[in-house]
């Protein structure tokens, strides 16, 4: 065989052409909780920062003001502070408030979103996404209310706060007890983790009927909670229909 | 049916997916087919096709902020991160495999339409003698040949793309497309 037969062999060899349907719709679950938990983990990273800016600039203040003159340790705390923020983030502060926290405290501080929550007071902040100087926020409030948020950052100005859907409290309970039987979040209790939300998560995929050969779409809901432990934090996943845990992401 | 992309509704796609679930989700979407198609291809079987798939994929998205566009195609980045997890995949280097495992439990759904899926695939793929018979050959040889043969062959990439992919010159594409198929021939013979 010639170079040419070779290669009019290998034009018309007829190639496989298969779809996995299964497999492209859980990848694709997989992979979007991945980078949703990710993002979480990064809006985390920014709210312990902050923390500790905002405490490092407090003892500053207290140094300065001493009787006793303590401006060295003031100014050395201060420097260490700026740089950890700088470092974890990039260095945006030195030039502008990071979009994440912005986003943030615009919705906390937003009346329509106290108005939403009734009055109740907000315990948690998270970022979900920001995209064309919109960001979509969820507040919950210490009585488990939850409102999602949309910040305009270009206008600082919340355009759009909606209590937001949740689980029912037989949904919420099968959800923790289907977590608590997960050996990877039995672990993380046992070392004293603390679940302390729990959100409806919405899947949609598409099913293949055996038999007539359709396509159907479906969507289930799921549970997703987070866990915490000391400054770390776990995202569980759970299939509420199918009874288990489907990811537990550090 | 997803609509096929123009590089600057790519561009604008792959910007947007550095911060938004969605958007990497549109771009998985539209991909996916064609990077499984090439893996199945070079590994000629349903499972590892499955895992380096998944591998590329997560690697993709891991990486994505780091991608800057330099003329190069979004899809020839993912041509390459698949690519090497193919070498990974014949070499058995132990990052491949502790991932991978990472990957596998984040999708232990235990889907049993899945499991059937696979098995009509496998029993699909196994039709096609021609490309087992040619399949087999080409994977008697070395990487580098593999790579080009069936990018150029079955993937229908020109030399200039294989070379993006590939991160080699043109010139270098070719010659070892030229000497690939000398030694594939006499493996055929």
């Amino acid at each position: 065989m010639n170079e040419e037969e070779l290669i009019k062999k290998l034009r018309s060899a007829e190639l496989p052409k298969i779809e996995l349907q299964s497999h492209r719709r859980q990848l694709r679950i997989a992979l979007l909780n991945a980078d949703y938990s990710e993002r979480q983990r990064e809006v985390t990273k920014l709210d312990l920062t902050k923390s500790k800016v905002r405490g490092g600039i407090e003892k500053m203040m207290k140094g300065l003001v001493s009787p006793q003159p303590v401006w060295k340790t003031a100014l050395v705390t201060t420097l260490a502070v700026v740089l950890a923020f700088g470092l974890a983030i990039g260095l945006p502060p030195l030039i502008g408030q990071s979009p994440e926290l912005l986003a943030g405290e615009i919705a906390q501080n937003s009346p329509d979103v106290m108005a939403a929550l009734g009055g109740d007071e907000v315990e948690t902040v998270r970022i979900l996404n920001i995209e064309d100087n919109m960001a979509t926020v969820i507040v919950e409030g210490s009585m488990g209310g939850i409102v999602n948020a949309v910040v305009d950052l270009y206008t600082k100005v919340v355009t759009q706060a909606v209590v937001g859907p949740q689980l029912t409290d037989e949904e919420k309970e099968k959800a923790l007890d289907i977590a608590a039987a997960d050996p990877t979040v039995e672990e993380l209790l046992d070392r004293g983790a603390v679940i302390d939300l729990v959100l409806p998560m919405y899947v949609t995929f598409s099913k293949v009927d055996q038999e007539t050969g359709e396509i159907e779409e479906v969507t289930e809901t799921w549970a997703q909670m987070w866990m915490n432990l000391g400054n770390r934090q776990w995202g569980v996943q759970v299939d509420l229909i199918r009874g288990k845990v489907v990811t537990v992401t550090d | 049916m997803l609509r096929k992309m123009n590089v600057e509704q790519e561009r604008e796609l792959v910007e947007r997916a550095k911060n938004n679930t969605e958007a990497f989700g549109e771009l998985y979407d539209q991909y996916y087919p064609q990077i499984f198609g090439y893996v199945l291809k070079r590994t000629a079987s349903i499972e590892v096709a499955e895992d380096v798939t998944s591998e590329a994929f997560f690697k993709a998205l891991k990486n994505l902020r780091q991608f800057r566009w330099r003329g190069v195609p979004f899809s020839s980045w993912l041509y390459r991160i698949a690519t090497n997890e193919i070498a990974n995949y014949f070499t058995r280097s132990k990052p491949w495999q502790s991932s991978l495992e990472e990957v596998s439990n984040s999708m232990d759904f235990s889907d049993p339409s899945a499991e059937t899926e696979s098995l009509q695939a496998e029993a699909e793929l196994r039709r096609h003698e021609d490309f087992l018979t040619l399949h087999q050959n080409i994977s008697r040889l070395q990487l580098k040949y593999q790579e080009v043969i069936v990018l150029r062959f079955f993937e229908d990439k020109q030399l200039k793309e294989i070379g993006e992919i590939l991160g080699k010159r043109e010139g270098t594409v070719k010659s070892l497309l030229h000497r690939g198929l000398k030694k594939l021939r006499k493996l055929t013979e």
